[in-house]
């Protein structure tokens, strides 16, 4: 499992900015705070040379981004409320995406549901739904085993549907 | 219906559930894209004698800074007197947009530009003026929507301690105060080190706090 180290390509991070984004977006709730989170991560990251062993890069930035999120929610919680004004974000659709299957409301409604999950469930589905990790890549980057991120998952999408659901009804 | 029509539904609904969220989400700002694509400047250790001067000219500054604090700076002003200046009639005239940068007006003091709410918001310039209070020069700028009035002013020199009693807030990430003084809301914020306040009569505040904390993808700095 240990495998040979290589570095981390420095040079492809900007690749990896949307679903980083996104990710932080779906931590976070707010598009500015996903901003800062997306930008502190990668100025932690490139503050020296990153030797992966088992990740690969987006695993690996997942990872740091996390960690950066557990370091800069618990230095906020100290500080005054945070006033999110909905002018907010454009939603858009990956080239290629199933255009019946991807709006614009549906995203925004999900990310609202994923940011009122638990910990662990939303870090299991922004693993895996919204960064597309492997489950596999997924446990390596959060620290956990296979089999714990697919039942956080199954979870964490379940609770995503209903509320879904609840706002169609 | 059966426990396998019910679990290949609940596998239905999962799987669309993943192609949304894997098929789009919230777009990337252009701003982060910038920050992201240019590297930082790499850190420089410093010389070994500035470890030495380090010690001396700590206690110096902190000598300095305790004499400030126990005989207050001299000729600061509220954040209140400050407020008062958009009150006051315009003397000059509307400053426009810059055209290379139309998220801006051409109108800055001291280091701090000016936004441009016409496009994005409808708020348009109307006039400007330039005072001092209390031995501070200010340079404030009028907008105006649908007759009401609010004035941007900047304060020079030191950002002025915050107005006591004021509620704090952070709002898309700009750290703020707020309070009313008789029919008009006041927002005071901090750009480039130097006190911005922000006053008038509005409707609601949050015009007052959506204005301020534009950031135009990264036009207007903090």
């Amino acid at each position: 499992m240990s495998g040979e180290a290589r570095l981390l390509q420095v040079n492809r991070l900007p690749d990896h900015a949307d679903r980083m984004f996104r990710a932080a977006y779906a931590l976070c709730g707010s598009r500015h705070d996903a901003e800062d989170l997306v930008q502190e991560t990668y100025a932690r990251v490139l503050r020296r040379p990153r030797f992966l062993r088992r990740d690969d890069d987006l695993g690996y930035l997942l990872r740091a981004l996390r960690n950066t999120w557990i370091a800069l929610h618990r230095k906020r919680a100290a500080r005054p409320e945070t006033v999110e004004l909905r002018e907010e974000s454009d939603w858009v659709a990956d080239p290629g995406a199933d255009p019946a299957n991807t709006t614009a409301l549906e995203l925004r409604e999900a990310y609202a549901a994923i940011s009122e999950l638990s910990d662990p469930l939303r870090e299991a589905i922004v693993a895996v739904d919204v960064v597309g990790l492997s489950y596999r890549q997924a446990a390596n980057a959060l620290r956990i085993r296979e089999g714990t991120v697919m039942s956080r998952l199954f979870r964490a999408r379940r609770r995503v549907i209903e509320r879904l659901e609840g706002a169609t009804a | 219906m059966t426990d396998d029509v019910r679990t290949q539904l609940e596998d239905e609904r999962q799987q669309r559930l993943h192609g949304l969220l894997s098929g789009g989400g919230p777009a990337t700002p252009p701003s982060l894209r910038a920050r992201i694509a240019a590297p930082p400047e790499p850190s420089r250790r410093a010389p070994w004698w500035a470890w030495r001067l380090a010690a001396p000219v700590a206690v110096v500054a902190a000598a300095v800074l305790a004499v400030v604090l126990v005989t207050g700076a001299p000729g600061a002003p509220s954040v209140a007197d400050a407020a008062q200046v958009s009150e006051l009639a315009s003397t000059g005239p509307a400053p426009r947009r810059d055209a290379a940068r139309p998220e801006l007006l051409r109108a800055s003091f001291a280091g701090v530009d000016y936004p441009s709410w016409d496009r994005r918001f409808g708020w348009r310039t109307t006039g400007r003026r330039s005072d001092t209070v209390d031995g501070r020069r200010t340079e404030t700028v009028f907008y105006e929507h649908t007759h009401h009035r609010i004035g941007y002013t900047v304060v020079g020199g030191r950002a002025l301690p915050a107005p006591a009693g004021a509620e704090q807030l952070v709002v898309d990430g700009v750290a703020m105060r707020a309070y009313k003084d008789g029919e008009r809301d006041v927002v005071v914020f901090e750009r480039g080190g130097r006190t911005c306040v922000l006053a008038g009569k509005v409707h609601r505040r949050s015009t007052l706090l959506r204005l301020a904390s534009w950031r135009a993808e990264g036009a207007v700095t903090f």
